[in-house]
């Protein structure tokens, strides 16, 4: 409903006799600004809780410093991908989606660390990763998606 | 509306409700103990437990009725239901922190249940049903 409703307000106020179609796809663009915010959620939980696992549990040396470290990067990374997914959508440029999907495979890497990999995993980074991935699996099928689309509408 | 910071204040308030849900219901025996006298059997925590199973999944059901409306569109840019929706679940996320930590006895949940997951998901359903039946609010 809301994603006809878009096309119709913006599409408004073109000139009489023609019709512009809007590519860009509103849930993609939903689910790229929310999960822009849920990143920093995560960000500022994964941070808390490696100061509570810093102070509690003992350590190897280094691992700890290793781990905020790949945080970080991940942050970065997932701070690129999201540019790269919001600049292509709204641009209807299927290099920035590309990228964007590119980058969300190394993205999951990053959090399946979190998940699996790292020293100590609790309960709420099971849960804290298991919504970022969900958000990172939606985001890679809206974005074929869209591409698709892109592609088609393409002269 | 970009401005305002309701639609980003609502969905992290949202997102630390859900994720103190989900850990209660993985850690609830302490609390299905609490509220159980000190010589209780097994079919009384069996039966306050089926309790709490019941009422967090009725929580999670009633998230799922929340996320559709949010994130659909139908409720994302409505001030009044986003007003209401983040500070209801901002103060079950700080309830359920107490909940957790303090090992408050399992019927209290509750009263956190009622006032901040039930109330906003009944006023969402309210205008679900206005918008989508009755083409009323937009």
């Amino acid at each position: 409903m809301a994603d006809g409703q878009a096309q119709t307000s913006i599409s408004q106020p073109n000139k009489k006799g023609r019709t512009q179609f809007i590519r860009s796809s509103l849930p993609y663009q939903i689910l790229l600004y929310l999960n822009g915010w849920y990143f920093a959620f995560f960000f500022v939980c994964e941070i808390l809780l490696f100061v509570f696992k810093g102070e509690t549990l003992p350590y190897a040396t280094n691992v700890l410093a290793a781990e905020v470290i790949l945080l970080f990067l991940l942050a970065i990374v997932e701070a690129l991908r999201l540019f790269f997914g919001k600049r292509g959508n709204l641009t209807e440029q299927i290099m920035g989606v590309l990228v964007c999907v590119f980058l969300s495979i190394s993205t999951i890497f990053g959090v399946l660390f979190f998940l699996l990999w790292q020293t100590y995993v609790l309960r709420v980074e099971i849960i804290l990763t298991a919504i970022q991935l969900f958000f990172i699996g939606m985001e890679i099928i809206f974005g074929i998606i869209s591409i698709i689309t892109f592609a088609k509408g393409a002269p | 509306m970009q401005g305002t910071g309701l639609v980003p204040a609502r969905f992290l308030t949202l997102i630390a409700h859900l994720v103190l849900v989900i850990v209660v219901f993985w850690t609830r025996d302490e609390n299905v103990k609490m509220c159980l006298p000190e010589d209780y059997t097994s079919s009384d925590f069996n039966d306050k437990d089926i309790e709490m199973i019941v009422a967090l999944s009725i929580t999670l059901g009633l998230f799922a009725v929340e996320f559709i409306g949010f994130m659909g569109g139908i409720t994302m840019f409505m001030p009044f239901q986003a007003l209401l929706s983040t500070a209801a679940h901002s103060g079950a996320a700080i309830a359920l922190a107490y909940f957790l930590f303090d090992q408050w006895p399992c019927h209290w949940y509750w009263y956190i249940f009622g006032f901040c997951s039930a109330f906003p998901a009944c006023m969402e359903i309210i205008y679900i049903i206005g918008i989508l039946c009755f083409r009323k609010g937009y």
